[in-house]
């Protein structure tokens, strides 16, 4: 059985050719149903996003398979054969193990460490389990690259540190104040992103909010949507006192808020900290006013340099990951190959032993004379001969296969001895637990 | 069993510094594991010790400072789940422990004999306003540098590594409280002590007594700045961290 991966990703495809091949998800089972009627594939899986559409699957000959999953494309995406080939990467066995883990991981993803792409991987999966697409194979490669994933958001700190403006913000907040519950957020201006950072801060628990506005039918109207109140321009001041995260967006071509306003509402507030969020252009907090003792302030610049920093740092740890990643992809591989060598020699045995028995008979039956003792004699020598002749070749794959996973093909040493292992004909497995 | 509870408190300090330093989360249940085994070794050793008579000598002053840190540490870990105060807390249990069991009577055993209920009392109880008094200094560090980072706008790795600066005033505020009612409870018995001893509260030399005195009175005013001025982060920070190498002046100038 072998594992083909064929797809494209935002890596080496453009968006215009992406979105021709991207699948909805909400019909996905009639997907992998079309996907089905090509013959040649064992099992199927379709990873669609936004930054990648991908098919594992499991087939018995990786040619056909292939061809299926091209014909796929060819005749249910608008796509062209040469369009499609030069954009359409193609990966088999360890190298498919390899980049589904790495996709899993969030480590081949445009923002490495989001934390979105092993919900979709898990979502594509368990699609095709329900409607009965994805069997024991991909089955088993899919469960341990949930756990693979898993271990590696686990083991390095790859998605912890934000890398979108809005992030960055409730992140720092979150520095600052512990919980955002119970703390007051003042909103000035009705801008676009200005409600976006106020929407995220809401989201991560800050949930008393007062938006100030100079045209107040704007202020209220923004109030409505974001469930908060409304504070009157003229008495920023006052607005200022209960503040603890200020978001300032408004279009003013000067400072609203100086150092000595700032500092008069810090001293009511009695060392309680402010933190300021500027994300207006041109600004509106003065930058004195961060020289203030408990005031934080954070212009777009600030933030932008943040994300950005995070964003490099989130590179630097996916290295970590990479480590952790291919020694898990090296363990995966050398059990499921020691699993299938297992299958494959107990075929052989079989094979060996059927011939052994249909050769003994006809020995027997051209000797009629042979006594008990003497058929004894010959069953016995004839089963030490095939176990004497298998035991060297079996060792020898043993080992090569405990020395290097990827250097030998179970499928040759199977052709070898004119076998298929029936391994397809176990039970269904499990769903895949996903608490270890 | 003494060498299993420094090994036990060696393998939690590094851990610790590990997390700490890397920011990592994986491994806390080895640091917190082998920290709660040492702990309760240690508990065990402590009071079989008691048990059989009152333990002399530095060395079991110094074993009962480091596990006056662990406790505290622990309780704080199990609060507010955070490993950052174990990152001071546990090395400086790890070294006075280390001491303590190297060095048993390093200054001679029975040197410092404590006698009389009142004696151990007050000896005790100073034992845990300076274990808090330790892990007030440390919770200020981290507010400072907290604060540094994110008043520099672009704040480094540390900024995940160090509790949130609420957190960190909050552990500033009721380490402070603990500190000053053990140092107040201990200036009280140790003045009551020189009265039955001497027959007057503070017969001692003056330049054993006024320092500490002054400790007091610092710690005191800092607590009072934060009740009724509500004097908080970065100022009670920095009054904490100076208050703390005053201290150790005193402690000094009082053996």
């Amino acid at each position: 059985m072998s594992i083909i991966l064929a797809g494209v990703s935002h890596h080496n495809t453009p968006l215009s050719i992406r979105e021709r091949l991207y699948f909805p998800e909400t019909h996905m089972d009639e997907w992998l149903d079309r996907l089905a009627g090509y013959s040649g594939l064992d099992e199927r899986i379709i990873l669609s996003t936004c930054n990648r559409v991908e098919v594992y699957s499991a087939a018995e000959n990786f040619d056909q398979g292939l061809d299926a999953i091209h014909r796929f494309f060819l005749e249910s995406r608008d796509i062209g054969a040469d369009e499609l080939n030069a954009h359409l990467y193609v990966h088999r066995e360890a190298e498919a193990t390899r980049h589904l883990f790495t996709v899993a991981s969030s480590l081949d993803s445009m923002v490495v460490g989001e934390p979105q792409i092993l919900g979709q991987v898990k979502e594509a999966y368990r699609v095709a389990q329900a409607s009965g697409h994805a069997g024991k194979a991909l089955t088993n490669l899919f469960s341990r690259a949930f756990r693979v994933a898993k271990k590696i958001r686990e083991q390095t700190p790859i998605g912890e540190s934000p890398v979108s403006v809005s992030s960055v913000a409730v992140d720092l907040a979150k520095r600052i104040f512990g919980s955002l519950a119970g703390k007051n957020v003042l909103l000035l201006g009705a801008g676009e992103m200005g409600e976006a950072a106020a929407r995220h801060l809401k989201a991560s628990g800050a949930d008393n909010l007062h938006v100030a506005n100079r045209t107040l039918a704007r202020a209220q109207e923004l109030a409505t949507r974001l469930k908060g109140g409304v504070v009157s321009f003229d008495n920023l001041e006052g607005a200022l006192i209960d503040a603890d995260i200020v978001i300032a967006s408004t279009a003013s071509q000067g400072f609203i808020l100086d150092k000595p306003i700032v500092a008069s509402a810090l001293e009511q507030r009695r060392d309680a900290p402010v933190f300021l969020i500027d994300i207006a252009v041109p600004r509106n907090v003065a930058p004195d006013v961060n020289d203030l003792e408990d005031a934080y302030l954070y212009d777009v610049d600030d933030l932008q340099s943040v994300a950005a920093d995070n964003l490099r740092g989130r590179e630097e740890i996916a290295r970590d990951a990479r480590a952790i990643l291919e020694s898990e992809v090296q363990t995966y591989l050398a059990r499921q190959q020691a699993e299938e060598l297992r299958h494959t020699f107990a075929a052989i045995r079989f094979f060996a032993e059927s011939m052994r028995q249909e050769e003994i008979q006809k020995t027997f039956q051209r000797l009629p004379e042979l006594g008990e003792e003497g058929r004894d004699a010959l069953d016995a020598m004839t089963k030490a001969l095939v176990n004497k002749l298998l035991h060297h070749p079996f060792a020898v794959l043993r080992q090569m296969s405990e020395e290097d996973v990827e250097g030998i093909s179970v499928e040759s040493v199977q052709k070898l001895f004119g076998v298929e292992p029936e391994s397809d004909e176990s039970p269904p497995m499990p769903p895949p637990d996903e608490s270890d | 069993m003494v060498a299993i509870l420094i090994v036990c408190y060696l393998v939690a300090a590094l851990t610790h510094l590990y997390l700490l330093c890397t920011g990592r989360s994986a491994g806390v249940v080895y640091g917190v594991g082998a920290l709660l085994i040492g702990f309760a070794l240690h508990t065990l050793m402590l009071g079989v010790s008691f048990a059989s008579g009152t333990p002399e000598g530095w060395g079991a002053w110094l074993s009962g400072m480091a596990w006056v840190i662990i406790l505290m540490y622990l309780i704080v870990y199990a609060r507010y789940r955070d490993i950052a105060l174990g990152g001071f807390a546990v090395p400086a249990a790890f070294i006075l422990e280390g001491y303590a069991a190297a060095f048993p009577g390093v200054w001679g055993a029975g040197s410092v004999a404590v006698q009389g209920y009142l004696l151990k009392g007050h000896a005790v109880l100073a034992l845990l306003s300076w274990a808090a008094f330790f892990l007030l200094f440390a919770s200020a560090l981290m507010y400072l540098v907290q604060s540094q980072q994110l008043k520099s706008r672009r704040p480094s790795a540390w900024l995940h590594r160090l509790p949130s600066l609420d957190i960190l005033d909050d552990l500033n505020h009721k380490i402070l409280y603990f500190g000053f009612a053990f140092l107040t409870a201990s200036l009280l018995l140790g003045s009551m002590w020189a009265k039955s001893r001497h027959g007057a509260y503070w017969s001692l030399d003056p330049v054993r007594t006024w320092p500490l005195i002054l400790i007091w009175g610092a710690y005191g005013l800092l607590l009072v700045c934060r009740l009724t001025r509500s004097w908080k982060g970065k100022r009670s920070a920095v009054f904490s961290m100076v208050a703390f190498f005053a201290a150790l002046f005193a402690l000094v100038a009082h053996f």
